[in-house]
């Protein structure tokens, strides 16, 4: 979470000709500070969603309260199992070492994201394998591969298709079965490219008697048809979408209804404002009970 | 291509495939996990809590074993499902040798005569995959693995035989139901997060897969705060929190006709109504875990203040039972799920998300997908989510389309009954998985774009 950093501008500036007086509706530190109180007028959103930085803040620093595991950060240590000769700990084998690395990774799925969306999505996962070809991407993974049965594979043809950018063709003269069956592409997902994977069936149920009105205009029913074999074919096999283009978004139909504010004390509709805090109650009781707690924190 | 697949075939039947199959359905809150085989009649999975937790006497549970705890208070969890991706190896790890391959294990087994069925949430991180893979093979080594995205999982059920048999056909025999499930429009709402998934013949539309961040744990968490505020505080106990929350919570039909309910009312002026609210308040036992080890919940009884003081008068402070009286909270929490913008969160509701994802499929396909989604996970379990659902995407659908959502009997492990289904047919197992040999020979890139479908 990137507290604070989030700048959402909210200053209606017109663009005036010369200069104009501006109304400065953003938080400053060094002036809200100064501001005794009734700091709640200042904070008057100009719009529905518009909400002040430090408003888009607190609702950050809560979200991120909403997403832990635990209230306090506790950390849980995996039981010890046995102990080596040594006294060290050890927690089962971890076999390779790649393997070694991920088990003691302490990276959190942020740090994951980060990583991802710092090697942008173009990216392909890093393959590391103990065996020498390090394997890096799918091309290069490829590539190996076709080299090797070209050598082996008799003469005319053997060093042409290394360039990296060629797509390996199965060549039907070679030998397949003896070593790599040509791996790559879509035999995987979809296993009988042609018809039967995907076609749908067109309902099983026996059709309804005819009757004469059927014609009628006024009883007809529209059905929009079935997209075409090609264009079900593309569909899936659309690649994965990344962990953040899967995010719903708002939609604009959405952003238009008013947000719905609830009472801070009660969970009532929050119909009243506090003066001091901006906090929303419900009612004068509730807003009693709030005022007993209502503080406003130096600068904050 | 024919002989393209044939060949395939006869490659990949090179080792018999193991004779049964695992299947971990590895959810952020619960692992659902148990063996089925072509020749196991009706496989059960055991619902193991996917974490770490230790209590206040400092003692640590792993997975199952947090059955035996007596007292929840002051619990902390670790979890190694993060936001519904499997990041933690090392806890998780633990939690799966407890379970699987211990010599004492419950569900015992040897991994390099047994096939793999693992889930994992759609959108998933190349990297995170990538180490799934890698752990998979060269620490447990399994004979077969396949892994895929939870929902698609789901197209292996019978989803016919979820909704209600329209009288016209009722007279009719029943075709067999057809595996995968042709059209489905699947919603997985679990702890992490609530995804959106329509399958074709139980391969997931990948365009228009979407994400709604409201789950399980983000509604807990959001009652424990409005507990914490209101009542007690209930920071510590957020275990005990998810339960008053699974016994109490309900998706309101009317959310401003109830809130106006369990309205108190102006000082002076007190709604006669508010006692009872109109049989939404509901008082919630709090486990004391000396006498009751489990809350419960019952009608409040807005006389029972004064009862109680009566009753105990002069007797030991411990025959009084604590209660938490619930009135709004319990319908504004799942409202998240409706209205996640209610806390700030920039989103739409999952009914809009539902029109989102739709709007990324062919217009000939929306009448199948309307009228087949299927609610899965946990939050399924909430009273009125599915009839608000429906309510809400009918009001979005086009008006001809017919609107059917419904849930699965069981709707948290109706994941890993798919999965089940599919581990009967070997021969579509089979196509799919990975064998150990396969992967040594290709490496982990070729795994990943085999699963991957690229």
């Amino acid at each position: 979470m990137n507290f604070g950093v989030l700048e959402v501008a909210n200053s209606t500036a017109a663009p005036a000709p010369g200069w104009a007086y501006v109304a400065d509706t953003a938080a400053k530190g060094s002036t809200t500070a100064l501001q005794p109180r009734k700091r709640a007028r200042n904070q008057a959103a100009s719009s529905l969603h518009e909400t002040t930085a430090r408003q888009e803040t607190k609702i950050l620093r809560e979200l991120a309260v909403l997403d832990r595991e635990n209230h306090k950060d506790v950390s849980i240590p995996v039981p010890v199992r046995h102990r080596d000769n040594a006294g060290r700990a050890s927690h089962g084998k971890g076999t390779t070492p790649a393997v070694r690395k991920i088990l003691q990774s302490q990276k959190t799925f942020s740090n994951h994201l980060t990583d991802f969306q710092a090697l942008g999505p173009t990216a392909l996962p890093a393959a590391p394998t103990p065996l020498p070809p390090a394997v890096s991407t799918p091309r290069a993974a490829a590539t190996p591969r076709t080299a090797s049965t070209n050598l082996t594979s008799k003469g005319t043809r053997s060093h042409k298709k290394k360039v990296p950018s060629a797509v390996p063709t199965p060549t039907p003269l070679r030998r397949v079965s003896a070593a790599a069956p040509q791996p790559i592409k879509v035999e995987a997902d979809t296993p009988m490219p042609d018809a039967p994977s995907v076609t749908l069936s067109q309902g099983s149920s026996n059709p309804p008697v005819p009757h004469s009105e059927d014609g009628s205009p006024l009883l007809e029913s529209w059905i929009p048809r079935l997209p075409s074999q090609a264009e079900l074919e593309k569909l899936l096999s659309a690649p994965p979408l990344s962990y953040e283009e899967a995010r719903g978004s708002w939609t604009l139909e959405d952003r238009r209804k008013p947000v719905r504010v609830f009472c801070e004390v009660c969970g009532y509709w929050g119909r009243v404002r506090c003066m001091r805090c901006g906090g929303r109650v419900c009612a004068l009781e509730c807003l009693n009970t709030h005022q007993e707690e209502c503080f406003t924190r130096y600068g904050a | 291509m024919a002989p393209a697949s044939a060949h395939r075939r006869t490659k990949s039947s090179g080792p018999p495939p193991p004779d049964r199959t695992l299947i971990i359905d590895n959810g952020a809150y619960t692992i659902k996990a148990g063996f089925s085989s072509p020749t196991t009649e009706t496989p059960t999975p055991s619902i193991i809590p996917n974490c770490m937790a230790r209590d206040r006497e400092k003692k640590v549970y792993v997975g199952s074993q947090l059955s035996k705890c007596r007292d929840f208070g002051e619990i902390v969890f670790r979890r190694p499902v993060d936001k519904g991706y499997l990041v933690n190896w090392e806890a998780q790890k633990e939690i799966w040798e407890h379970e699987f391959f211990e010599d004492k294990a419950p569900l015992h087994c040897d991994p390099r005569e047994t096939g793999l069925i693992l889930t994992e949430a759609p959108n998933a991180l190349p990297q995170l995959q990538t180490n799934c893979d890698q752990v998979v093979f060269e620490e447990f080594g399994f004979a077969s693995y396949y892994r895929c995205t939870a929902p698609s999982l789901n197209a292996y059920n019978d989803i016919q035989a979820i909704f209600p048999v329209p009288p016209r056909a009722a007279a009719e025999p029943q075709p067999q139901p057809q595996l995968p499930a042709e059209i489905l429009l699947l919603i997985d709402s679990g702890y992490s997060h609530t995804t959106i998934t329509p399958l074709l013949l139980g391969k997931p539309l990948q365009a228009a897969v979407r994400r709604l961040d409201v789950g399980g744990k983000l509604m807990t968490n959001y009652l424990t705060r409005l507990l914490s505020l209101r009542q007690y505080d209930m920071r510590n106990d957020t275990y005990l929190v998810n339960e008053i929350k699974e016994a109490t919570c309900y998706v309101s039909k009317d959310f401003t006709g109830d809130m106006t309910r369990t309205w108190k009312g102006p000082k002076g002026d007190r709604r006669p109504e508010y006692g009872t609210s109109g049989g939404i308040a509901k008082d919630y036992i709090l486990p004391d875990f000396h006498n009751r080890s489990k809350g419960y919940m019952r009608d409040h009884d807005p006389t029972a203040a004064g009862k109680l003081k009566a009753l105990t008068a002069g007797k030991p402070a411990d025959a009084s039972e604590d209660i938490l009286t619930l009135r709004n909270e319990r319908f504004s929490v799942p409202e998240l799920l409706f209205n996640p913008p209610d806390i700030g969160i920039r989103q739409s509701g999952v009914a809009q998300i539902v029109m989102e994802s739709l709007s990324q499929v062919p217009f000939g396909l929306w009448p199948g997908f309307l009228a087949n989604i299927i609610v899965v996970g946990g939050n399924a379990n909430i009273e009125g989510f599915i009839s608000r659902l429906e309510l809400e995407i009918r009001a979005l659908a086009p008006a001809e389309c017919i609107v059917r959502v419904g849930k699965p009997a069981d709707p948290i492990m109706s994941t890993w009954q798919g999965g089940a289904a599919l581990a009967k047919d070997v021969d579509v197992l089979s196509k799919l998985s990975v064998t150990k040999l396969e992967y040594e020979e290709y490496g982990a890139g070729w795994v990943a774009r085999k699963f991957g479908g690229r």
